[in-house]
């Protein structure tokens, strides 16, 4: 039995989206299990040629799981109701590279391997050297002596960065990250996310960046979209919705960054008792 | 007066190979996780330690906790070293909080069972108050006592994590380290168990060290803060002066490199 | 509205969807009742026959009736008589009050021992697990039954022997099953808390580990009682185990055998009922399993 969100009327988007230019459009998508248990419920969102979203939420929001469906990966005993249209190519990153790679092939077969897809009737040693330049755009370091390396070779950075040019090698128009710097260390994962920064707007891309910290997500995303329990709590433009949040949960979310409790508490920590808003 | 905690030159290594292997040419290098760290925890203090992957920070406090074995130097606890094999008194002043809170408790436990057995085996209180404390526990970290009965895969993370901090807290230490305990819960229940810690710090006095990757959870529950990178402390001092002005390039590149929600909601975007 | 677009065949980065196995449960859930109400139910019948049996037998098992040998099924005797005369349907039942506690003894002495050895090698470690699993790889060299009937051969037939011989070399596999159970419990955290909280060896390894590897050894107990009740009959048939004048399905099947073409049923009643009783106990370890998988 569906609930029927209870939520006001989200903050729109005052900017109308061209619709020719919408390159993703998730229409009342709803996924449940066989037993009947909602995971998503009526989520609908648009995105634009060169927009990039960020949606955010905690662990069950659903967030994850929305975005395989887009790709059609979701785990196939769900039961998905409700219209996706991708009228491009997609791609995805995905949060463990350690796992995503397949640890018995050279990164740069892979990658070149999927360039191959893409570009069919293409040589093989077109596609190495597809690869290598592909390398050298997500900031791979001596590229070509790279191509010949094991995953468990490279460091975490590294592999997500060979993730991301997999994901290139397809030439794509939409970027679906899910959680990709969440397993790197902050140094790494400023590094990624100013790369991912970097290729969206050189090659106008459109991008979807699942995570649940909005700090990261507003480092590289212009518009929000907040999740819970499978629902749809709030969209807009990512600085509106932070300025004014129209939501209890999205100010809940707000209110537990603790960069933010920290300028809000304004003393100093050593002199803290009960700190923060409970 | 000694501080609480003093860790005096202590470095700790991992893959040692025995005598036997090196002799036959098979002995790999040893991994130097702690490398000579020298360090001071004054009671009643709030420390943070703080670091990426790697840095040796958890390994660190793990020898503090007598988990493993340092290959040199010593560490003191209120001015006595703390050998290898501690009796129950030792082990019971100095508590953590781990991280992963699937698999924190017994399974096979509810979550009275688990704390009944801490205060029995320390004999914290005579048997028959054992009920009435470990209600009080329960209150302490704010659980309704029906999670009494409850086995931990009834429990949310965050519900899991408080217990931890109960039985860590059962055994009235001096000392908690509580090791990247919030890292694996959502952002909302980990504030509120930041929140927690704070409290319990204020109302129970006991010295408190948090290690973790976050800078902003060091802001925001510790006055001192230890920053290690590859196994060495490379700067140390209160919170608001190591953050404000870092002295080491590495702290003012992790201070560059944390995201920002307030920076980036200036921005509008490409 | 925009033309209506095909959804695009979206490419896909490198093995995406790693863990994400589809995880049928509902279906699962049912299953498993469903065996475990089948296993229970078969066990428990011949639980409840092997109770019962002095009750509901028609007849006395031992008693011999000289002028109705090998007499067929009739209103008497139900599934007729054996070579020298006693109620084949009395047998049976009396049978069961050996063969059900004496599998369950072959199979628990087996695994209390491989379970405690395998609990402290895994815990422990060092040079205790070093010998005692290379003594369990010997063990394992050998085939099991030629290595249990030689046991039984020098130990002469009987329940003591089936006993020592069942022991000694069933509790590898429980050794090794528990051991691996631990190895990974010990890398749980609440195992460092108890270790933290300065709780003593013997306590964790006891109240901590040992609980938490029950479930897997219960499920390979309920196969393992599948093993006995067959393996017992089989010593039993070829004359090392249970001796007669002792009702026992396998030296039914053994007492029957010269006479298994003029009176089948003799032999192959028994063996459906040890069948039974293993399917039985099969259906109750899978319907475990599968309420593990949950």
């Amino acid at each position: 039995m569906r609930r029927r969100p209870t939520k006001t009327s989200p903050v729109t988007d005052t900017r109308a989206p061209d619709t020719d230019q919408v390159v993703l459009s998730v229409r009342h998508l709803h996924l449940e299990t066989e037993d009947g248990t909602p995971l998503v419920q009526d989520l609908s969102f648009e995105l634009a040629r060169g927009e990039t979203l960020g949606i955010v939420g905690e662990s069950g929001s659903g967030k994850s799981l929305s975005l395989r469906s887009v790709l059609g990966i979701q785990p196939e005993s769900l039961v998905l109701t409700g219209g996706i249209d991708c009228a491009a190519r997609a791609a995805m990153v995905f949060q463990e590279p350690a796992t995503a790679l397949n640890p018995t092939m050279r990164v740069g077969s892979f990658v070149a391997g999927v360039w191959r897809r893409h570009h069919p009737g293409e040589s093989r040693s077109a596609a190495r050297a597809a690869a290598i330049e592909l390398f050298d755009q997500v900031g791979i370091v001596d590229p070509a002596k790279r191509f010949g390396a094991w995953p468990h070779e490279l460091s975490g950075g590294m592999r997500q960065r060979v993730m991301i040019a997999g994901a290139l090698a397809t030439s794509p128009e939409v970027l679906l990250c899910d959680e990709p710097t969440t397993a790197l260390d902050v140094r790494v994962q400023a590094q990624i996310l100013a790369l991912l920064h970097r290729l969206v707007v050189e090659r106008e891309m459109a991008m979807v960046f699942v995570s649940h910290d909005l700090a990261v997500v507003s480092s590289v995303c212009e518009r929000l979209l907040v999740m819970r329990h499978g629902e749809l709590v709030e969209t807009g433009p990512l600085a509106d919705v932070v300025a004014a949040p129209g939501q209890p949960y999205t100010r809940d979310l707000l209110a537990a960054n603790l960069a933010r409790r920290l300028a809000d508490r304004g003393a100093s920590p050593a002199s803290l008792t009960t700190g923060g808003v409970s | 007066m000694a501080d609480l905690l003093e860790i005096d030159r202590v470095s700790v290594h991992f893959g040692c190979s025995g005598a036997l292997a090196r002799l036959l040419g098979l002995g790999g290098d040893p991994v130097v996780a702690v490398d000579d760290v020298t360090l001071s925890i004054p009671a009643g203090t709030a420390t943070g330690i703080v670091g990426e992957s790697g840095s040796g920070k958890s390994t660190l406090m793990r020898s503090v906790m007598g988990l493993n074995r340092p290959a040199s130097g010593e560490i003191r606890f209120r001015g006595q070293p703390l050998a290898g094999h501690r009796d129950l008194a030792t082990r019971r002043a100095i508590q953590m909080v781990f991280q992963d809170p699937g698999t924190t408790l017994n399974p096979a436990r509810t979550v009275g069972s688990t704390l009944e057995e801490v205060l029995a085996v320390h004999r914290v209180v005579p048997a028959g108050e054992v009920d009435a404390r470990v209600q009080h526990l329960l209150d302490l970290v704010h659980l309704p006592a029906s999670v009494r009965d409850a086995r931990p895969r009834r429990l949310s993370g965050g519900q899991k994590q408080r217990v931890g901090i109960a039985r860590a807290l059962a055994l009235e230490p001096d000392l908690l380290i509580a090791d990247e305990a919030t890292s694996a819960l959502d952002v909302v229940v980990q504030a509120s168990v930041l929140d927690l810690l704070a409290e319990l710090r204020a109302t129970t006095g006991v010295t408190l060290v948090c290690v973790t990757h976050d800078l902003d959870l060091v802001r925001y529950v510790c006055a001192d803060a230890v920053v290690m990178r590859h196994g060495r402390v490379v700067e140390q001092g209160p919170v608001d002066e190591v953050f404000a002005s870092p002295r080491d390039p590495y702290t003012a590149e992790l201070i560059a490199a944390a995201p920002s929600l307030a920076a980036a909601t200036g921005r509008q975007g490409a | 509205m925009s033309a209506p677009v095909a959804p695009v065949a979206a490419a896909r980065t490198a093995s995406p969807v790693a863990a994400e196995a589809p995880r049928r449960r509902t279906r699962g859930r049912r299953s498993a009742r469903v065996k475990l109400v089948i296993g229970g139910t078969i066990v428990t019948a011949y639980v409840l026959a092997a109770l019962l049996a002095p009750w509901i037998a028609p007849d006395d098992p031992l008693k011999q009736h000289i002028v109705d040998l090998l007499h067929g099924p009739s209103s008497t005797y139900l599934l007729g008589t054996d070579a020298v005369g006693r109620d084949e349907v009395s047998r049976l039942l009396y049978a069961a009050r050996i063969d059900l506690p004496v599998a369950a003894l072959v199979t628990v002495l087996p695994c209390l021992l491989g379970t405690a050895l395998g609990v402290v090698c895994g815990y422990v470690g060092g040079w205790l697990d070093a010998v005692v699993m290379r003594i369990s790889d010997l063990l394992q060299a050998f085939p099991m039954y030629v290595l249990m009937i030689v046991l039984v051969f020098s130990l002469g037939p009987g329940l003591r022997s089936l006993l020592i011989s069942f022991t000694l070399v069933g509790w590898v596999v429980y050794a090794r099953l528990v051991r691996i159970e631990v190895l990974r419990i010990r890398e749980a955290e609440y195992i460092t808390a108890a270790v933290t909280a300065g709780f003593r060896t013997p306590r964790i390894i006891v109240r901590h580990v040992l609980p938490n590897t029950l479930r897997q050894t219960v499920i390979y107990l309920t196969s393992d009682l599948v093993f006995a009740v067959t393996a017992l009959a089989a010593f039993s048939f070829l004359g090392f185990g249970i001796q007669e004048p002792t009702p026992e399905w396998g030296n039914m099947i053994a007492g029957a055998d010269p006479y298994m073409a003029q009176h089948p049923l003799l032999t192959i009643v028994p063996g459906l009922v040890i069948t039974v009783l293993a399917l039985g106990f099969a259906f109750l370890g899978d319907g475990l399993q599968d309420r593990k998988e949950q």
